[in-house]
């Protein structure tokens, strides 16, 4: 089982992965909180689940599928779906690019 | 009618309207001038919608009196709701507690507002509550912290912090809540009121602020177990908007409540819930609990639930990574503000989650919590097929001071023992009031049934609450 140890450039690293820009005393507070949360997690090694399947969800129930039709009272018009964001041109909700353009 | 020891519940503000003792203009008017009054210092309201209350309350006034049978209909007609802020409001600012959501106005509301706005109840505001139902305190709204309204020195339980003081402070007859590791049960059980918890797929989860996915459940705060039974009746069942609710029948709870227990009525006691439990004030309340249920001709057995050690662990890497998901989405470009919204407790669960995730740790975390899920799991299993229900403390201590644990992230989790291990197995729980400590601070206790068990679980409740209480 591998685990590394909760170190300043883990957390810098998972912060980018999550797309939050910590400070760095942000980084210097949340290290040792982290570390240990993860110190108290890491007692599950000690429980055997060779043999156990996972749980992944608790309803009971198996592939829900409805019919492919649309519900004309559950679609927002245009006007509607824009207008909570902040910035919109052309009818369209505005993206940053994320791929470059040379 | 604000009298903490006479709280107006549902059924007797039915019961007046019927007798027309009282319009639904005057109830409306009441709630919202004791709003006015104590919210400054309770912190329970981040949103009042007075006017367009006033307005449904002058309507509904008209419909009574041209059809008194109005309440066949719609069962909660006239009622005052509020809705924990997670849950979308068409129309009305809902902020999950984050300033990330600060100013969003839904276009949509949520399957349960509907449903409860189908049965005639008029939301008179959105309720405060830790940001993005992460917190056990209440001291994680990014709006400031909720008061205790028995004492306002210490925290109301969180994360439906604004629901229980709200509706212990009689500023609300009931209030919606959810419930995904004891934010419901923990918070009514600070505050001395009823908390239930359905079981996971009972309730609706469309239109309510995701926390994690696979333990959201969707309840109420109420004061007493017969409201919380007819709550229940109106919010429950399948939802073709969320995949996860069962097809099952909904029975009529309410008319079941005062069923005699079955013979043989078993209530099972962990004995590792009794490890390291040291309050005395707990211990009385427990105490107390099992002393209602030998009057009750109930038969209390000593049951094992081996993995109960491992619920907090489990939980805090299935939650988290379930947060990290479902946090991802904010990103301000369709609504809301940016990521640099987003508190510490939030950051935290993100980025916990985000590791537990990621590649190279997935199988030592999140696939190892998930057969520990199994675990706990088929240990309720067993116990259930020796006793019809489990009783337990709700938290291993009465309400803190406010301040007392939020330098102490792990602390603060660890009071989560006795509730999340029923998110875990998707379990229905409610937790009840037993009585005061010397610092005026309610206690209390839980009981837990079999999944998709509610009736069993209510009718237990609604006897224990009578002995207890006399109710």
């Amino acid at each position: 089982m591998v685990k590394t140890k909760i170190t300043k450039e883990a957390v810098a690293k998972v912060a980018k992965l999550a797309n939050l820009s910590l400070t760095d005393s942000e980084i210097e507070k949340f290290t040792p909180q982290l570390a240990e949360i993860f110190g108290y997690i890491n007692q599950l090694d000690e429980v055997d689940t060779a043999k156990t399947h996972p749980t992944a969800q608790v309803s009971n129930l198996n592939n829900v599928t409805r019919e492919d039709t649309i519900d004309e009272n559950q679609v927002l018009d245009q006007k509607e779906a824009l207008g909570q964001s902040a910035k919109t041109e052309k009818n369209m909700f505005v993206a940053k690019a994320v791929i470059a353009n040379d | 009618m604000t009298k903490m020891d006479q709280p107006k519940t549902i059924h007797h503000l039915l019961a007046d309207l019927k007798a027309k003792k009282i319009s639904v203009t005057e109830i409306v008017a009441d709630y919202l001038a004791e709003i006015a009054k104590q919210n400054g210092e309770l912190n329970a309201f981040l949103t009042i919608a007075a006017e367009e209350a006033k307005a449904q309350a002058k309507a509904a006034d008209a419909t009574i009196a041209k059809d008194p049978a109005i309440f066949t209909q719609k069962p909660l007609f006239g009622i005052p709701v509020g809705h924990k802020d997670l849950f979308l409001t068409r129309g009305l600012k809902t902020t999950a507690g984050s300033k990330v959501l600060a100013n969003y106005i839904p276009q949509y509301s949520g399957t349960v507002v509907k449903k409860l706005e189908n049965a005639g109840a008029i939301t008179l505001g959105k309720l405060n509550c830790d940001a993005w139902a992460h917190g056990a305190s209440g001291e994680n709204s990014d709006f400031g912290p909720t008061k205790n309204p028995h004492n306002l020195d210490y925290v109301p339980g969180g994360s439906s912090s604004g629901s229980a003081a709200a509706v212990a402070a009689d500023l609300l007859p009931f209030a919606t809540g959810t419930d995904t590791g004891g934010s419901i049960r923990e918070p009514a059980n600070f505050c001395g009121v009823v908390g239930l918890k359905p079981s996971y797929g009972r309730v609706s989860r469309y239109g309510i602020v995701a926390m994690a996915s696979s333990l959201d459940s969707i309840g109420h705060l109420t004061h007493d177990v017969h409201d919380a039974a007819a709550v229940l009746e109106i919010t429950a069942g399948k939802d073709p908007f969320d995949a996860t609710t069962v097809a099952l029948p909904v029975p009529r709870y309410t008319k079941l409540l005062d069923q005699p227990l079955g013979k043989n009525f078993k209530v099972g006691i962990a004995k590792e819930y009794l490890e390291g439990l040291t309050d005395p004030d707990v211990l009385a309340s427990l105490a107390v609990a099992k002393e209602a249920l030998a009057e009750l001709g109930v038969e209390l057995v000593e049951i094992s639930l081996p993995h109960t050690k491992y619920g907090i662990a489990a939980y805090y890497i299935v939650q988290p990574a379930e947060v990290s998901s479902n946090l991802a989405r904010y990103d301000s470009i369709r609504y809301g503000n940016t990521r640099a919204g987003f508190g510490d407790e939030a950051k935290r669960r993100i980025m916990i989650g985000t590791y537990t995730l990621s590649a190279g740790y997935y199988d030592a975390y999140y696939l190892k919590a998930m057969k520990v899920r199994t675990l706990i799991r088929r240990d309720f299993d067993q116990a259930f097929g020796q006793v019809d229900a489990i009783l337990s403390p709700t938290s291993p201590t009465p309400a803190f001071k406010l301040g007392q644990n939020t330098n102490d992230p792990l602390s603060m989790y660890l009071a989560d023992i006795y509730t999340v291990t029923a998110n875990l197995a998707g379990l229905p729980g409610i937790a009840l009031p037993t009585g005061k400590n010397k610092n005026n601070l309610p206690l209390g206790i839980q009981f837990l049934t079999a999944q998709y068990t509610e009736e069993k679980l209510l009718n237990l409740a609604y006897h224990f609450e009578k002995t207890l209480h006399g109710k």
